[in-house]
């Protein structure tokens, strides 16, 4: 607030003060110390007392520091550290006395380099290693307090306003910016978290969720999202790493290498608009994160040509999600070494001879998400399978093209992969594929999803859970698979589980749930008068029959 | 079609049943609460007297087949100080044992407090009055015996609760006071013979703290949710005594 004014009262004056110092510098100073303003400054006691810690460990340093010769009296207001004056300050020594009644004014235009820039740099790390000596523990919470009262000056609105040393140094900068990476990273667009799949009925989400109140809950939700709101990200967009660019140099360039490091567009203007600046630059980026959140208007043109401009040797996660006109482009195949999440759901264009080429180079993948690719066969799966041996994602679902998909493609992850997470979804997988997954890697399946997989019967899925062959599952999709009517075992399973402190999510159709629910019931019952035979035979032994007192638990509360 | 021989599991393990009930012990300081739970626990008896400070908690699991029985013990200081902690030994609590030494008549008249304060944080527990020392009760006049046994059954009356002596270093009616207990809680049969006789350690049950007695709809609703527990509760450490599976 203070800050402000001064530079509000320094602008109309600085004028004069050109013209009094008869300086060599083509840019301006700005005479503080007698004005009003500063008065009001030292109205305000502990920011003086940070000026004078400040002011005292600079000049400690400048006496070991022979290299700058610049006598900074109030470094600490000393922004934006105009480099021509150090310059002059430099050449005519004998004029210090009177600079030292001057605080250098911040008019360093953001982005502009000048030749003095190692004068700068220098005085710079003095400030920054002044900072460091002078910061006990102690002292920080002060300097908590102090920087709460400031802000970065707006670049556009308020050109030549002051702010805080701190905003200076290099450590403290990058401190910040990742800072907003990670707060950024929430705007990363993704899919929708799914905790529990949509009820299809209300009698269905009571029974999903064993609560009324839940219920009417769930179902109301899934009724709203049956018409959902058309959204568009058509809008300009801004993120607030890229305001942290505009801020001035030493933020552009800390900024930079974080914002291109993670690429992601959920707005066709954003996206156009980043295609056409990186058209005019030699610069290629090369980001860790490549993202496209439903961009349905771009064209396989525009990737191309960004392909050009950003070099995927480091990229780590791809994600088209849902934009059905573009696939990565053919350039990149070489490559994707480091390439761990594929993520192209919903894509039209992608095939199997797409998956044959890409595969080649995907060592390291382990998310793949190919749901709804229809044109994706059998062949395109087991070249994945083949050449992606670490993969623990895979994820093939879809509504259509079911027939082009079947145990083949199963029966090769599991031979080849340790998958983990599995999901094929609305595939023509049958009884034989699944006894032969299982066998081959069910140790290693934790979630399941084999919604309308409508060849499963009663001789794969019951007959497998009533054999363990899933030991370490948390997650099992059974939704629409009619021939299933036995589910004793999933409820025997679940209990086991439940006994572990692990309970395994079941999503199920209402068929099906109703069935676990009845069965849950009469295992229950049973379980009951089991219970209370066994505690009747118990109570009614004769006493010489006790089994030997084995203590469990030996503990006092100490109250 | 290939056999399963996936990892060694070749089938779902077997899960037991798991029936977890919570006991109180409330009494005056010095009638051997600490040394009864021990004593039923452990199986060790200790003549040195140990001051309760605050509640002392034990666990006792018998295991019958497919179900484990776990009685979790809770035992409370008997001296004024205390009381304030009466919720830990009540609250939660299926039975509620209340001790008197049949050695100390004053033991016995101060049941009427402790069944009070009990009953006014717990009504739904089913109370069972227990004599204790009763190595000690066969040594004195027989006149002091009939009195005290007849006042203690009067008490057992009121209270409608089974009426047991016992003795913790003689090892008399220490583990049916536990089988009474879980038997009144899931009205089991019970077919253990009552000892009715003046001068014997009396165990009178038939009649007391059934739930028949006690009003229907409380008993009812614990019925329920002794037996039929809903899927969703979590297993153990449930305060109620239940049936988890």
């Amino acid at each position: 607030m203070k800050l402000e004014r001064i530079s509000s009262n320094g602008s109309f004056k600085r004028g004069r003060d050109i013209q009094s110092l008869e300086s060599p510098c083509t840019r301006p100073l700005k005479k503080i110390s007698p004005s009003s303003s500063f008065a009001c400054l030292k109205m305000k006691k502990p920011f003086k007392d940070i000026v004078r810690k400040y002011r005292g460990s600079i000049h400690q340093n400048n006496c070991k520091l022979s290299s700058c010769q610049v006598e900074l009296k109030r470094p600490d207001l000393s922004l934006k550290t105009d480099q021509s004056f150090l310059k002059s300050s430099v050449q005519t020594a004998n004029r210090e006395k009177i600079y030292s009644e001057y605080i250098l004014t911040p008019e360093a235009t953001p982005l502009k380099s000048t030749a003095t820039e190692n004068a700068w740099a220098t005085s710079r790390v003095v400030s920054a290693s002044s900072l460091s000596i002078v910061t006990p523990t102690e002292f920080k919470n002060v300097l908590v307090d102090e920087f709460s009262e400031l802000r970065l000056a707006q670049p556009l609105a308020t050109q030549h306003q002051q702010s805080h040393a701190v905003f200076e140094i290099p450590e403290i900068v990058e401190n910040i910016i990742k800072m907003m990476v990670s707060l950024e990273s929430a705007n990363i667009p993704k899919e929708r978290p799914c905790l529990r799949r949509n009820p299809q009925s209300y009698a269905h989400s009571l029974l999903m969720y064993k609560d009324e109140e839940r219920a009417k809950k769930a179902w109301s939700q899934t009724q709203q999202l049956r018409d959902p709101p058309l959204v568009r990200h058509n809008e300009k967009t801004q993120g607030a790493l890229f305001s942290c660019m505009m801020v001035n140099r030493l933020w552009f360039n800390i900024t930079r290498p974080f914002l291109f490091g993670s690429l992601h567009f959920k707005s066709v203007y954003n996206f156009k608009e980043f295609v056409r600046s990186s058209d005019k630059t030699d610069q290629v980026v090369k980001p860790s994160h490549f993202i496209l959140h439903k961009l349905h208007q771009i064209t396989q043109s525009d990737i191309e040509k960004l392909s050009k401009k950003v070099g995927c040797q480091n990229l780590k996660w791809l994600e088209f999600y849902v934009c059905p006109r573009v696939t990565p482009p053919l350039s990149w195949f070489d490559n994707l070494q480091k390439l761990e999440k594929l993520i192209i759901p919903g894509n039209k264009h992608i095939d199997d001879n797409f998956l044959l080429r890409l595969s080649q180079n995907l060592p390291s993948l382990k998310h793949l998400d190919l749901r709804a690719c229809d044109n994706v066969s059998d062949s395109g799966v087991v070249c994945i399978a083949l050449n992606c041996p670490k993969l623990k994602t895979f994820n093939i679902g879809r509504h259509r093209h079911g027939n082009l998909i079947t145990s083949v493609s199963l029966v090769a992850l599991g031979k080849y992969t340790q998958v983990e997470t599995v999901g094929f979804a609305g595939c023509d997988i049958d009884d034989a594929g699944i006894w032969e997954f299982a066998r081959l890697n069910g140790q290693n399946v934790e979630r399941l999803s084999l919604n309308s997989c409508r060849l499963l019967t009663d001789y794969s899925l019951p007959i497998l859970f009533a054999l363990n062959s899933f030991p370490n599952l948390a997650v099992l999709e059974i939704r629409k698979l009619d021939k299933i009517t036995d589910v004793r075992h999933f409820v025997k399973y679940n209990l086991w589980k439940k006994s572990q402190n692990a309970p395994i999510l079941i999503e199920a159709c209402e068929r099906i749930t109703k069935l676990i629910y009845e069965e849950e019931n009469r295992v229950k019952r049973i379980n009951s008068l089991v219970a209370l035979k066994d505690m009747t035979a118990w109570v009614n032994e004769d006493e010489d029959m006790q089994e030997k007192v084995l203590p469990d638990n030996l503990f006092q509360l100490g109250l | 079609m290939a056999t399963p021989s996936t990892g060694g599991n070749s089938s779902i393990p077997a899960v037991r049943n798991q029936v977890e009930v919570q006991v109180g012990l409330v009494g005056d300081a010095q009638v051997g609460k600490t040394s009864l739970m021990v004593k039923y626990v452990q199986n060790i008896y200790d003549k040195e007297y140990t001051q309760t400070l605050g509640v002392n908690f034990l666990k006792r699991k018998v295991s019958i087949r497919s179900t484990d029985i776990i009685f979790s013990i809770m035992d409370l200081g008997g001296q004024r100080e205390f009381i304030n902690m009466l919720p830990i030994a009540t609250v939660g609590s299926s039975v509620i044992i209340f001790l008197f030494d049949l050695t100390r008549p004053d033991t016995l008249s101060s049941i009427k407090e402790w069944y009070r304060q009990a009953y006014g944080l717990n009504d739904s527990a089913i109370p069972i009055l227990v004599g204790t020392k009763y190595d000690l009760l066969i040594d004195l006049d027989p006149e002091y015996q009939e009195q005290i046994s007849r006042t203690s059954m009067k008490y057992a009356q009121v209270m409608n609760a089974p009426l047991i002596f016992c003795s913790t270093a003689k090892s008399i009616n220490i583990q049916k006071i536990f089988k009474i207990a879980l038997a009144k809680i899931f009205n089991l049969t019970l077919t253990i013979p009552e000892i009715n006789e003046i001068g014997d350690p009396l165990l009178i049950y038939k009649h007391l703290g059934s739930q028949q007695h006690r009003h229907h709809s409380k008993s009812q609703e614990r019925k329920n949710r002794n037996i039929r527990r809903p899927s969703s509760s979590p297993s153990s450490k449930a305060p109620s005594p239940g049936v988890n599976t």
